[in-house]
């Protein structure tokens, strides 16, 4: 397959994620992406991998099981984030902010204080947070944020 | 807590919109380093810690 092939099939399996991820409220399968867009599996699976070490979304280890779709989490996380009738959980606080940022709708994130463990409650409305002070940690250095992304 | 580095509710709000505003657009690329770290720096997020070519 020529490059230009490889990245034009790579944005609309990433589309795909997505567009899938959004209105399932999980990851499609590499076979759901494959019949959709009626694409070999074996390409498709090339398709995730080349996404993966392209960072643009992370795959489960030694699979081609999407396990983020960045800022969305396949996984269970603290962070759950809900708009437009839908629930998903983003992979940190900053991803819970990047769902209506990509979106660019209003919001409702929920999420535990990582201080105190109590709950908190952040919306997003007309394109402006609201909050109660909260504050958001990192306690990864941004050059190690992909040593384990998982973790970060 | 823990070290690392923290922001407002407000400075997160704005990473977010320039980190995904257009992460839906057909045409998205992930930013190359220099790209990301002009993005942080945008915000002030300057510094060792947000150093992503690894300066801590």
């Amino acid at each position: 397959m020529l490059q230009n092939e490889e990245l034009e099939l790579d944005q609309t399996v990433r589309l795909h994620v997505y567009g899938h991820f959004l209105t399932e409220e999980e990851p499609p399968t590499l076979r759901q992406i494959a019949s959709a867009l009626e694409v070999s599996s074996d390409l498709i699976a090339q398709a995730l991998e080349r996404l993966a070490r392209a960072r643009s979304l992370v795959l489960r280890p030694g699979t081609t099981e999407i396990l983020m779709a960045m800022p969305l989490s396949a996984d269970p996380t603290p962070f759950e984030v809900s708009a437009g009738g839908h629930t998903w959980w983003a992979n940190c606080a900053w991803d819970a902010l990047g769902v209506p940022a990509m979106l660019n709708c209003d919001a409702r994130i929920s999420a535990p204080c990582a201080d105190c463990g109590e709950p908190l409650a952040v919306r997003v409305v007309n394109g402006e947070v609201q909050g109660q002070g909260e504050l958001i940690h990192f306690t990864v250095p941004a050059a190690h944020w992909w040593d384990d992304i998982t973790y970060t | 807590m823990a070290q690392g580095a923290t922001l407002s509710l407000e400075q997160g709000w704005e990473l977010a919109k320039l980190w995904y505003k257009d992460r839906l657009r057909g045409d998205w690329q992930r930013p190359n380093l220099e790209e990301a770290q002009i993005l942080l720096a945008s915000l002030g997020l300057s510094g060792r810690f947000w150093d992503l070519a690894g300066g801590s």
